[in-house]
C-alpha cells in the first residue's frame, strides 16, 4: 500500500470514525474545513462513503454469504438460542401482572356502535377451511386491482420492490405456501410463472405434524395459564402447525423470520408458516420489522438479481388471518382481537392491509395506516370493513400489551421500586418501568448511547445496558416529580456496573449519578440529593463507589477494577438523629453485605428535581466511563433495621439470579420449557 | 381503476426494475449528502416512495438514474430542513459541493461495483470476515472486538487499514480498465 499524503491519511482517520459512528463534534467540524472547497477532498470523501455502502450491500447479502465468502465459522450467523432472544421494547401499556380489569374485559369496539358480544369460552378448534383467495392472479380482476392499489403503501416501507405481485397472496402467506423461487419464477416467468407456482402450491398436501418445520421459538412467557394442559408446550421450538389455547397470561413468539407475535390470553392461534398464523380467538400484538433488499450484483440488472429481491420481499411478508380478516404486514407493529366472527385491528406503526377472508374484497380490502383502527364484520351475508382514526393512547391502545416484560424486571417491579430504568429500549429515552411518565424518562445527552449484554458478552440476561465508554455523555430525566418530594426515611439504589478496563482507562473523578435539587441551584453542580461518585481524585481508596452529598462522602464502599458486571446496592439507613432508623450505611456488593464508614454523610433522597446517570450536570462535567444498567430506587422508611436488613438481602439474591436466569422470560429453576428442550435442534 | 388487465402490472414491472437496478447508486448518493446510515435511509425510503408515486412522469428512454438522483436531492434538502437544529451535519455550501463531486461516481457505479468485487476478492479471509462482521446489520466495532478477541482499538485500526486498501485496490483496477 503505498503512503498516502497527510491530507488523504487525516480524512481517513475522520472517514473511519465518521462510518464506525464515533466522530465528535469536534473532528465533524474539521472534516467540513477539510472538504469545503477541495475536490480532491471531496473525491476522497466520495468515494470513502461509497465503498461504506457497498461493504454494507455487500455483507448483508445472503448470496455472499452462501457463496463468494469462504465459510465463515462461527463468528457470523450464530444459531439463535431459545429463549435468550433479547426484546427489544417500544412503549408498554402496562407490565405483565398488572393487567387492569378494564383491559380484560371484553372491549370489542364500542366506537363501531355494533355491541360486543360475550367473549366465548376459549377451545381448541381446527382452522376453517381456506378458500380459494379471490385475488388469486387466477381471478380476472385480481392482480391488478390490489396491485395498483397497495403498490405506494408497500414502497412506503420496503422500497416497494416486487410487492405489487406478491402482497396479493396474502393468504399464502399466512397458510405457508410460498413457493419457491423457482416455482414463482419459472422459465416463463412474470405472472404467467406466478399462476404456474400457485397451482403448484395448491397440490402439495400438508405435511404431517412430526415432518413439519420449526418456524419459530417461545421467546417469553409470563403467568401463562392453558386451556388444555395437553397442549402446554413442553419445547420452545415451535413447529408449522402448532396451535396454541391461553387461558390467560402473555406468551411471545419469535418467527424465524425475525416477526414477533404476543399473544394475551384468552386466545387460540395457529402458528400455519414462518409467515403468519390464524387467529381464531382472543388477542395479539404483531411487529414486524422492514425487509431489507440485498444483492451482490444490485447494478446488474439482471432477471436473476430482480427475481432475487421480489422473492426477498415476498419471504419478508407476514400476516394474520382470523375467522373473518387477513392483515397483511410488512414492516410495522399492530393488534388484532378476535371476538366470536369479528375483528378488531389497531395499526401502532407502519400500515398493514386488511382484506375480508371471504365475500367480495375487491371493494372491501383495506390499507390502514398508523393511528387507525378497523373492524372488520359480518353484516349479513357480507362481510365488511370499516376504518376510523384511533387514539393509540386511549384505551384502545392500552388493550393490547406491546411489550413482554423480563423475568428480571418483574421481579424488580415485585420488589416496589419508587423508580426504575431498564435501558432496555434499542436508542432514545430510557422510559421509567413504575409510572412511564414521559418526564422521568432518561434522555440521552452527548455520547451516552446502548450496549447489548448479549454483544458485549456480559453473561448477564439484561438485555440493553446505558453505555458511557464510547464517549461523555449522560441520560437525564426532565424532572422526577415524586410526591412525597423525598424519601422521608431509609432508601436504597440498585444498579449494575461495569467499567472496562481495557478499553477505557480510568479517569479520576466520576459521577455514576447525580440527584439534582427541585430548586434550580447555580454551578458548579448545586446540590447532589444524593450523587453517587466514583474513583473520586480525593479519596484514598481507587476506584471506589462512594454516597456524596454536601462534601461528605462514605468510605470503604465496593471498589470496581476489573473487567466484570457488578450488582449494588447502596443503603442508607439514616443519620442517628433526624433521618431513618440508624445511623448507618451498606453495600450489598454482589450479593455480600458491607457496612460503610459513613463519614457524616447524611441525606433523604431528592425525588423532585431532575436526574442525571453518566454525569453531574448539563455540562456532562465529572462523565462516567464504564456501563450501567437496571437503575432502581427504593423507598425503605417505615422499616426496622432488621428488616431493611433482610429485605436488601433478599432483592440482591433474587436480582442477581434473576440476572443470570438462563431463559429472559422465566425463573432459573422453572421448568416449564425443560434445558434439554431448549438444546432440541431441528 | 381503467386500465386494461396487465397494463399497469406491466409498466409496474419494468419501472420496479429499473428502480431495483439503482438502489445501490441511489444509497452511495444520498450517503455522500446524509452521512449517517439512518439518515440515509430514511432519505432513501421518502426517495423511492417519490419516485413510485410519480412514476408515470418518467419518460421511458430518458436517464433513470440522473432523474432519480434528482429526486434524493430534494428529499436531502427536505430532511436537512426537518433536521436543521442537529449540529452534526455539512453545511449548505459543502452540500451544494458534494452533490456536485458525488453525481458522476454514481454514473459510473457498474465500473465500481466490478472493482469492488474483484478487491474482495484478493483480501486475506481473516480480513473478509472482520468486515463481514462489521457490516452486520446494527453490528458495533466494540461487539465485533469482543467476538474477535481484539481491543476495539485493534479492529477500528484493522477495518480503517482494509477500508484504505480496498480503495487503492479500486482505483488502480478502475485506472487499469480506463487505459
Amino acid at each position: 500500500m503505498s503512503r498516502p499524503n497527510a491530507k488523504i491519511a487525516e480524512l481517513s482517520e475522520l472517514l473511519a470514525a465518521l462510518c464506525d459512528g464515533e466522530l465528535s463534534t469536534a473532528e465533524w467540524e474539521r472534516l467540513e474545513s477539510l472538504l469545503i472547497g477541495d475536490a480532491e477532498a471531496q473525491e476522497f470523501y466520495s468515494r470513502y462513503i461509497a465503498l461504506d455502502v457497498d461493504l454494507a450491500w455487500h455483507s448483508t447479502s445472503p448470496v455472499v454469504r452462501r457463496g463468494t465468502i469462504p465459510a465463515q465459522g462461527n463468528l457470523l450467523a450464530e444459531p439463535t438460542q431459545a429463549g435468550t432472544t433479547e426484546f427489544s421494547g417500544e412503549s408498554v401499556s402496562k407490565p405483565v401482572g398488572l393487567v387492569s380489569s378494564e383491559s380484560k374485559a371484553a372491549s370489542m369496539p364500542w366506537m363501531f356502535d355494533i355491541p360486543a358480544k360475550p367473549r366465548p369460552k376459549v377451545v381448541i378448534e381446527p382452522s376453517p377451511p381456506r378458500p380459494i383467495p379471490w385475488y388469486s392472479v387466477n381471478s380476472p380482476i385480481g392482480l391488478p386491482l390490489i396491485s395498483y392499489s397497495l403498490g405506494a403503501i408497500i414502497m412506503l416501507i420496503a422500497i416497494g420492490i416486487g410487492a405489487v405481485v406478491h402482497i396479493t397472496h396474502s393468504y399464502e402467506i399466512a397458510a405457508g405456501k410460498t413457493a419457491t423461487s423457482e416455482e414463482v419464477f419459472g422459465s416463463g416467468g412474470g405472472s404467467d410463472g406466478l399462476s404456474g407456482a400457485l397451482a403448484t402450491a395448491e397440490k402439495v398436501e400438508p405435511k404431517k405434524q412430526e415432518e413439519a418445520p420449526f418456524v419459530g421459538h417461545i421467546s417469553g412467557m409470563a403467568d401463562c395459564r392453558w386451556a388444555d394442559p395437553a397442549l402446554k408446550p413442553i419445547t420452545p421450538r415451535i413447529r408449522q402447525g402448532t396451535k396454541f389455547a391461553l387461558e390467560s397470561g402473555l406468551m411471545e413468539i419469535t418467527y424465524t423470520t425475525g416477526a414477533k407475535v404476543i399473544l394475551q390470553g384468552p386466545c387460540t392461534y395457529e402458528v400455519e408458516s414462518p409467515h403468519g398464523g390464524y387467529l381464531a380467538l382472543g388477542k395479539l400484538t404483531a411487529r414486524v420489522k422492514p425487509p431489507k433488499f440485498n444483492s451482490s450484483i444490485p447494478a446488474k440488472r439482471s432477471r436473476q438479481a430482480f427475481q432475487t429481491r421480489k422473492l426477498s420481499l415476498e419471504k419478508s411478508l407476514f400476516a394474520v388471518r382470523t375467522p373473518t380478516a387477513i392483515i397483511t404486514d410488512l414492516g410495522t407493529e399492530f393488534g388484532v382481537e378476535v371476538v366470536s366472527d369479528s375483528s378488531y385491528i389497531l395499526v401502532f406503526q407502519g400500515s398493514v392491509n386488511v382484506a375480508p377472508s371471504e365475500g367480495e374484497p375487491s371493494s372491501q380490502s383495506k390499507t390502514i395506516a398508523a393511528g387507525h383502527e378497523a373492524y372488520v364484520a359480518k353484516e349479513g351475508q357480507k362481510v365488511k370493513v370499516f376504518v376510523k382514526p384511533s387514539e393509540l393512547s386511549s384505551n384502545a391502545g392500552k388493550q393490547f400489551v406491546r411489550h413482554l416484560l423480563s423475568y428480571y424486571t418483574r421481579t424488580v417491579l415485585a420488589d416496589k421500586p419508587v423508580f426504575y430504568w431498564t435501558f432496555n429500549e434499542e436508542s432514545g429515552p430510557a422510559y421509567e418501568q413504575v409510572r412511564r411518565w414521559s418526564w422521568q424518562a432518561l434522555v440521552p445527552y452527548g455520547g451516552a448511547t446502548r450496549c447489548n449484554h448479549e454483544e458485549i458478552g456480559s453473561s448477564l440476561v439484561l438485555g440493553r445496558a446505558a453505555d458511557f465508554t464510547k464517549a461523555s455523555g449522560g441520560f437525564c430525566s426532565h424532572y422526577l416529580q415524586h410526591q412525597p418530594r423525598k424519601l422521608p426515611g431509609a432508601w436504597a439504589v440498585e444498579f449494575w456496573v461495569q467499567v472496562p478496563t481495557t478499553a477505557i482507562e480510568h479517569r479520576s473523578g466520576q459521577y455514576i449519578l447525580n440527584m439534582r435539587s427541585g430548586i434550580y441551584v447555580p454551578p458548579p453542580y448545586g446540590e447532589n440529593k444524593p450523587g453517587i461518585i466514583f474513583n473520586w481524585p480525593e479519596n484514598l481508596i481507587k476506584n471506589e463507589v462512594q454516597l456524596y452529598h454536601a462534601g461528605k462522602a462514605t468510605h470503604g464502599g465496593p471498589v470496581l477494577e476489573d473487567d466484570c458486571w457488578h450488582h449494588i446496592i447502596l443503603v442508607f439507613y439514616g443519620n442517628g438523629t433526624d433521618l431513618g432508623v440508624a445511623p448507618r450505611v451498606d453495600a450489598v456488593f454482589d450479593g455480600q453485605v458491607q457496612t460503610l464508614d459513613r463519614a457524616g454523610f447524611s441525606a433523604s433522597f431528592n425525588l423532585d428535581g431532575p436526574l442525571w446517570v453518566g454525569a453531574a450536570g448539563q455540562d456532562l462535567a465529572w462523565p462516567f466511563r464504564g456501563r450501567l444498567d437496571e437503575l432502581a430506587f427504593y423507598d425503605l422508611s417505615g422499616l426496622t433495621v432488621a428488616e431493611i436488613e433482610a429485605r436488601v438481602v433478599e432483592m440482591a439474591r433474587s436480582h442477581v439470579a434473576a440476572a443470570q436466569t438462563e431463559n429472559n422470560f422465566l425463573p432459573p429453576d422453572d421448568n416449564s420449557l425443560t434445558t434439554q428442550s431448549r438444546k432440541e435442534t431441528p | 381503476m381503467s386500465e386494461p388487465s396487465g397494463g399497469r402490472s406491466g409498466r409496474d414491472d419494468q419501472f420496479v426494475e429499473l428502480l431495483t437496478g439503482i438502489q445501490q447508486q441511489l444509497t452511495r448518493y444520498i450517503r455522500t449528502l446524509v452521512p449517517n446510515r439512518a439518515d440515509a435511509e430514511e432519505v432513501l425510503q421518502e426517495t423511492n416512495l417519490f419516485l413510485w408515486r410519480h412514476a408515470e412522469e418518467y419518460q421511458s428512454g430518458t436517464n433513470f438514474a440522473a432523474w432519480a438522483s434528482k429526486a434524493a436531492y430534494y428529499h436531502v434538502l427536505t430532511f436537512r430542513k426537518r433536521q436543521a437544529r442537529d449540529r452534526l451535519r455539512f453545511s449548505d455550501v459543502l452540500i451544494d459541493q458534494l452533490s456536485r463531486t458525488a453525481a458522476p461516481l454514481c454514473e459510473s457505479v457498474s465500473q465500481e461495483v466490478e472493482a469492488f468485487e474483484l478487491c474482495m476478492a484478493k483480501l486475506p479471509l481473516e480480513d473478509r470476515e472482520l468486515l463481514e462482521l462489521r457490516y452486520q446489520p446494527d453490528a458495533t466495532v466494540q461487539a465485533v472486538a469482543a467476538k474477535v478477541g481484539k481491543s476495539s482499538k485493534a479492529v477500528y485500526h484493522a477495518l480503517s487499514r482494509i477500508r484504505m486498501w480496498l480503495l487503492e485496490c479500486m482505483q488502480r483496477a478502475i485506472s487499469r480498465r480506463s487505459d
